[in-house]
C-alpha cells in the first residue's frame, strides 16, 4: 500500500502485508463432455460430476495459502513505480484502493502494462510520457472512459464453483478474495491455483472415464485462428495482438509453422524489469532473450493425448496453456487453463444441451 | 550451619534428601533443608505450591524454564541442583548456604563500610548480569533473596522463579515486602524487564550502604507515593559519587534509569573489582553452530535438533531451548579457559536466505527447478535475491524449520527523548482528529472514525527501547470487535475458518505472539467434512448466499495502514 504524496519513505515503497490463514487442501473441478454435434452430453457413468460435486462443497478459503504476499496500491501511485513494485515484489497483479472512496476499486495487471505500452508507444527515441507520468487513477480514467466497472470479487465462503464461473464469465485471471466481515483481500485467485488444487486431489477421488478420453474426442481447445508471431515479429506488433485478441501467449514458428518458442503476456513484464520498455522495434526474439538461461522450451501436447495427462503436464509445469501441435511441431492449437475450466464448468449434464446459453447458475439446483 | 535434627518417624523424604527444619517461608512458599540419607550433604528444598504457580502451564514451558535453572552456573547464584515434581508440589533441591539472608545480616550489624558494600555489590550486579544475559530477570529482588555463605560472598535466590508466576498473582504476593519493588512494578504494569532488577539492586546498594531502605513508610499507600516520585534521603557520609549511582539507578522512569552496561562503566563501581566477576565478552556467535552444545540440549529437553535450530535461527533468544543452547556454551567457557569450543560445523551461511522458502514442490524433491514464469527481477537491485514463487500452495514448505523469515516493523524509529516522541505523536494525532486513551505514557490506544464508511479503525502505539539511544514506536492494529461479528456466520466449519483467519492476519499485522493453534480446524476432519456435505447436501451450499449479509465497507487492514502513513507522514515533516 502506498500513498499520496511522494516525500517521505513511508510513502515511496508500496507496504506489503503478509496475510496468515488455515489451508487445507481440496479441490475440484468441472467437466464437461462434447458430443460430435458440438453440444455438452452428460456422460453416462456415475462418476461423471464428482468434481461438480466437491467444488461446490469447497470454499474460495480452502484455496487461500497459510501466508502469502499480497501487494496492494493506492490508485493516486505513479503507473510506472507500480509497475516496478510488481517485479520488485514478485507478484503478478495488485487490488488497487481507492483513497478517496475508500474502497478497493480494480486491480492492476500486467495486462495494464501492455495496454498502456500499445497505446502510447511512439518510437525508440520518445520517452513514453504517459507511463512516465500518470497515476494509477488517470490511466483508469482514460481506460475506462467513465464505463463504471466495479472489481470483480469474490467471498472466501463462496464455493469454488462460484470462482471458476466468476473468472470464465467475467474473462479474467486474477480474482481478488475478498472477506466480508473485514474487507480485507485475503488473496488473488488463478486458474492455476485451482488447477492444482484439482491436481493434489485427484487421484483420492472416483475417476469419472472422459479423463481418459483424448483432446480431440472432447474437443476441448482453440484449434481455428490461432494467433502466432515469427521470430523477427516487432515486440510492438506482438503487444497489438495480445491488446486486440485477447489472448495470453503467441506461439512463435518458423517459415514453416513450426513452434520454436513462445511469447507470452507474462513475459512483458521483463520489459519493466529490465527497463527496456522504450524500445518496443526489437524483434520477439530480442525480447526473450532475457530469459534463455532457465528456459526448458515450448510446452505442447497433441490432439490425441488424454484429458488427464494434459492436466497433468500443465499442473507439473505450472504454465497456462499448452501449444497443441502435429508430429512436425506444426502449431494446431492452444489448450489453456481457460479452455479446460471452460469446458468443465459451463456445460455440466442434462443441462448442457440448453446451454449454449452458459447460465451457470442453473448449476446450482441439480 | 543448621544442625542435624532428624525427625523422628514422620520423616519425609525426597529424592535422596531427608527433610528437616524449615529455613524459611518465602514468596513461593517454605524453604527446608535437607539432608542426603547417604552422604549427608546438605542441601535446601524450596517447596512450591502449584496452584501459586501458572496453572495451566505446567508441562512446557514452566518445565523448561525450570530446566534451564538446572544450567544456571554462577558463583554467587544459588545453584539448582535438581528439580522433582508431584501433582501437588514442585520440589527445588538448591545449594545450601550457611551464612543466612543479607537482611539478616543489616539488621544485626548495621550498615557495611563502603568497601564491603561494594564487594557485595558487585557481586550481585555480577550475577544480575548473568541471568539477564540469559533472559532470566529476577523481578523480585530483595535482601531477603541475597544469602551470604561462610566466607560472606553474596549468593542471590529464587532467580527466575517469579517468571513462573501469572502478574496478577506476582503482584499480589510482592505486596508483603514492596520496599524494593519499581515503580512501574506497584503501578501495576504488566511489563516487568531488566529495569526492575536494577531498580531493586539501587535498593539493597543503599541499604549496604546505610543500614536503612531508601523508600519507608508503615502505611503503604505513602510508601507506594514514595516509590513512585523516587526521592530519597542520602545521609551525608555517603561517598558523592555513589550517590550519584544510586540515584541512576532509582530512576522512576525506567527508561532513564541506569544499565548494567552504565553500572559497569561507573567508577565507583570499577573500584576493586574482581576480574573474575566479567569475564570476556560473552556475545556467541550466531553463526555457528555447536553440536555438542545441540546435542546436549536435545537430551536435556526431549527435543530434535530441528526445534533448537529454529529457536537459534530465528534469533529467539527467550525461547528455553535458545536459553539452554547458550548456557550450554556459556557455562563451558567459563569452566575450562579455552577458547575454541566452537566447532566448525556450522550451515553455510546461504541456509538462512531466503532462498529456501521460495523453492516451490520441486526443492522437496531436492531439486530446485527455476519456476518458467518467474517474475523478473529489477535491474540495478544488487544483489538479485531469490523471491517468491507465485505459488504457494506445497504444504511442505512451512515444515521447514530451520529458516524463519525476517520480521517486518510498522513504526516509527528515533532518536529523540522518549517524552519527546509522545508528544509528538499525540500533536499529531491531534491534528488529524484521532482519539485515543493514554494506558501508560508510553502505550495508547487510537481510533479514528473513518468518515466515509462511517467505520472505527483501532490501533495501538507502543514505545520501545531499541537501544540506549533509539527508540521504536511500535503500530499495531486491533480488531476486537471483529471478534463478535465472528458468529454471524452460518456453519460452524465456515465461522471456525474464517475466525482462524481472523485471529493469525492479526498475528502477522500484529507481530504478536500468541499461537493461533487454537482455532485451526483440522485439515483432514475439514476435508471429510467438506466431502460427506458435498454427497448430501447441494442446495444450501449453492445459493452463493453468502453475500446475504451486507458487506464492510472498507477494508480494515488498508485503512489501519492509512492511520499509520497519515501519521507517520506528519510526523516526517
Amino acid at each position: 500500500y502506498s500513498s499520496k504524496s511522494s516525500n517521505t519513505t513511508a510513502q515511496k515503497y508500496p507496504v506489503i502485508f503478509t496475510f496468515t490463514s488455515l489451508k487445507y487442501q481440496h479441490q475440484i473441478l468441472f467437466f464437461k463432455y462434447k458430443m460430435n454435434n458440438g453440444l455438452s452430453c452428460i456422460p453416462s457413468d456415475p462418476e461423471h460430476n464428482v468434481y461438480t460435486r466437491f467444488m461446490k462443497s469447497h470454499r474460495c478459503y480452502d484455496l487461500v495459502p497459510t501466508s502469502s504476499k499480497l501487494v496492494v496500491f493506492d490508485t493516486s501511485l505513479q503507473v510506472k513505480k507500480a509497475f516496478f513494485a510488481l517485479v520488485s515484489n514478485g507478484v503478478r497483479a495488485a487490488p488497487l484502493w481507492d483513497s478517496k472512496k475508500q474502497c478497493f476499486v480494480g486491480m492492476l495487471t500486467i495486462t495494464d502494462f501492455i495496454n498502456i505500452l500499445h497505446r502510447y508507444y511512439k518510437s525508440p527515441l520518445v520517452q513514453i510520457y504517459e507511463l512516465e507520468e500518470h497515476k494509477i487513477e488517470t490511466w483508469r480514467e482514460v481506460y475506462l472512459q467513465d464505463s463504471f466497472k466495479p472489481l470483480v470479487s469474490i467471498s472466501p465462503n463462496a464455493s469454488l464453483y462460484d470462482a471458476v464461473s466468476s473468472l470464465l464469465k467475467n474473462k479474467i485471471h486474477r480474482l481478488p478474495v475478498i472477506d466480508p466481515l473485514t474487507g480485507n483481500t485475503l488473496y488473488i485467485l488463478t486458474h492455476k491455483r485451482i488447477l492444482k488444487f484439482l491436481k493434489l486431489f485427484i487421484s483420492e477421488m472416483p475417476k469419472p472415464s472422459f479423463l481418459s478420453q483424448t483432446l480431440e474426442e472432447l474437443n476441448i481447445g482453440t484449434f481455428k485462428n490461432i494467433a502466432v508471431v515469427r521470430s523477427d515479429t516487432p515486440l510492438y506488433t506482438a503487444l497489438g495482438i495480445f491488446v486486440e485478441q485477447r489472448v495470453s501467449a503467441l506461439p512463435v514458428v518458423d517459415d514453416k509453422g513450426r513452434v520454436v518458442d513462445i511469447y507470452s503476456k507474462f513475459d512483458v513484464i521483463n520489459l519493466a524489469a529490465e527497463k527496456t520498455y522504450n524500445n518496443l522495434d526489437v524483434t520477439v526474439t530480442k525480447a526473450l532473450q532475457h530469459r534463455s538461461q532457465y528456459f526448458e522450451g515450448v510446452l505442447t501436447c497433441h490432439r490425441h493425448e488424454t484429458l488427464e495427462a494434459i492436466i497433468n503436464r500443465l499442473v507439473e509445469a505450472e504454465v497456462h496453456r499448452l501449444v497443441v501441435v502435429d508430429e512436425q511441431d506444426v502449431v494446431r492449437g492452444i489448450v489453456s487453463l481457460s479452455d479446460i475450466l471452460q469446458a468443465l464448468v459451463l456445460t455440466d449434464g442434462e443441462e448442457g444441451k440448453y446451454s449454449c446459453i452458459a447460465a451457470y447458475f442453473f448449476f446450482f439446483f441439480f | 550451619m543448621a544442625t542435624e535434627k532428624p525427625k523422628h518417624e514422620g520423616r519425609v523424604k525426597i529424592g535422596h534428601y531427608i527433610l528437616g527444619d524449615t529455613l524459611g517461608v518465602g514468596t513461593f512458599g517454605k524453604v527446608k533443608v535437607g539432608q542426603h540419607e547417604l552422604t549427608k550433604h546438605q542441601v535446601a528444598v524450596k517447596i512450591l505450591n502449584r496452584q501459586k504457580i501458572r496453572s495451566l502451564d505446567v508441562v512446557g514451558k514452566i518445565r523448561r524454564e525450570i530446566q534451564n535453572l538446572k544450567l544456571f552456573r554462577h558463583p554467587h547464584i544459588i545453584k539448582l541442583y535438581q528439580v522433582i515434581s508431584t501433582p501437588t508440589d514442585i520440589f527445588m533441591v538448591m545449594e545450601y548456604v550457611s551464612g543466612g539472608e543479607l537482611f539478616d545480616y543489616i539488621c544485626k550489624n548495621g550498615k557495611l563500610d563502603e568497601k564491603e558494600s561494594r564487594r557485595l555489590f558487585q557481586q550481585i550486579i555480577s550475577a544480575v548480569d548473568y541471568c539477564h544475559r540469559h533472559m532470566v530477570v529476577h523481578r523480585d529482588l530483595k535482601p531477603e533473596n541475597v544469602l551470604l555463605d561462610a566466607h560472606m560472598n553474596a549468593k542471590i535466590a529464587d532467580f527466575g522463579l517469579s517468571n513462573m508466576m501469572s502478574d496478577g498473582e506476582f503482584l499480589r504476593t510482592s505486596c508483603g515486602s514492596p520496599n524494593y519493588a519499581a515503580p512501574e512494578v506497584i503501578s501495576g504494569r504488566l511489563y516487568a524487564g531488566p529495569e526492575v532488577d536494577i531498580w531493586s539492586s539501587g535498593v539493597i546498594l543503599y541499604a549496604l550502604l546505610c543500614g536503612t531502605l531508601p523508600f519507608d513508610d508503615d502505611h503503604v499507600p505513602t510508601l507506594f507515593k514514595k516509590i513512585c516520585d523516587g526521592i530519597f534521603f542520602t545521609p551525608q557520609y555517603l561517598n558523592p559519587s555513589v550517590i550519584s549511582l544510586l540515584k541512576h539507578m532509582l530512576q522512576v522512569d525506567p527508561m532513564k534509569r541506569a544499565t548494567i552496561k552504565e553500572i559497569r562503566e561507573d567508577e565507583w563501581f570499577k573500584q576493586d573489582l574482581p576480574k573474575y566477576l566479567f569475564p570476556e565478552d560473552p556475545s556467541y556467535s550466531n553463526n555457528m553452530i555447536d553440536d555438542e552444545a545441540l546435542k546436549e540440549v536435545c537430551e536435556k529437553f526431549e527435543c530434535t535438533e530441528e526445534e533448537v535450530l529454529a529457536c537459534i535461527y530465528s534469533r529467539n533468544h527467550q525461547d528455553p531451548l535458545a536459553v539452554a543452547y547458550h548456557l550450554i556454551i556459556d557455562n563451558r567457557r567459563i569452566m575450562s579457559e579455552a577458547k575454541d569450543f566452537y566447532l566448525a560445523s556450522s550451515p553455510p551461511d546461504s541456509f538462512l536466505d531466503d532462498q529456501h522458502l521460495t523453492s516451490s514442490g520441486a526443492a522437496v524433491a531436492g531439486i530446485i527447478k527455476p519456476h518458467p514464469e518467474r517474475v523478473p527481477f529489477l535491474v540495478a537491485e544488487t544483489p538479485p535475491r531469490p523471491r517468491h514463487t507465485l505459488d504457494e500452495l506445497n504444504p511442505q514448505k512451512s515444515k521447514h524449520q530451520g529458516v524463519r523469515r525476517a520480521k517486518w516493523h510498522l513504526g516509527i524509529r528515533s532518536q529523540s527523548r522518549p517524552n519527546d516522541i509522545m508528544s509528538e505523536v499525540c500533536r499529531a494525532m491531534k491534528q488529524l482528529d484521532y482519539e485515543w486513551k493514554v494506558v501508560n505514557p508510553y502505550y495508547l490506544r487510537v481510533r479514528r472514525k473513518n468518515p466515509i464508511t462511517g467505520m472505527q479503525t483501532k490501533m495501538s502505539l507502543q514505545l520501545y527501547q531499541v537501544d540506549s539511544r533509539t527508540y521504536l514506536l511500535d503500530f499495531r492494529s486491533i480488531d476486537d470487535d471483529m471478534l463478535e461479528t465472528k458468529s454471524g456466520t452460518a456453519t460452524p466449519l465456515r465461522s471456525g475458518s474464517v475466525g482462524n483467519y481472523r485471529t493469525t492476519i492479526k498475528n502477522e499485522v500484529d507481530g504478536a505472539d500468541a499461537p493461533p493453534t487454537s482455532s485451526i480446524v483440522h485439515p483432514t476432519k475439514a476435508a471429510e467434512g467438506s466431502l460427506a456435505s458435498s454427497l448430501t447436501s447441494s442446495i444450501d451450499s449453492t445459493g452463493g448466499g453468502d453475500n446475504a449479509s451486507i458487506p464492510r465497507p472498507g477494508s480494515h487492514t488498508i485503512e489501519f495502514f492509512e492511520m499509520c502513513a497519515n501519521l507517520i507522514k506528519l510526523l516526517a515533516r
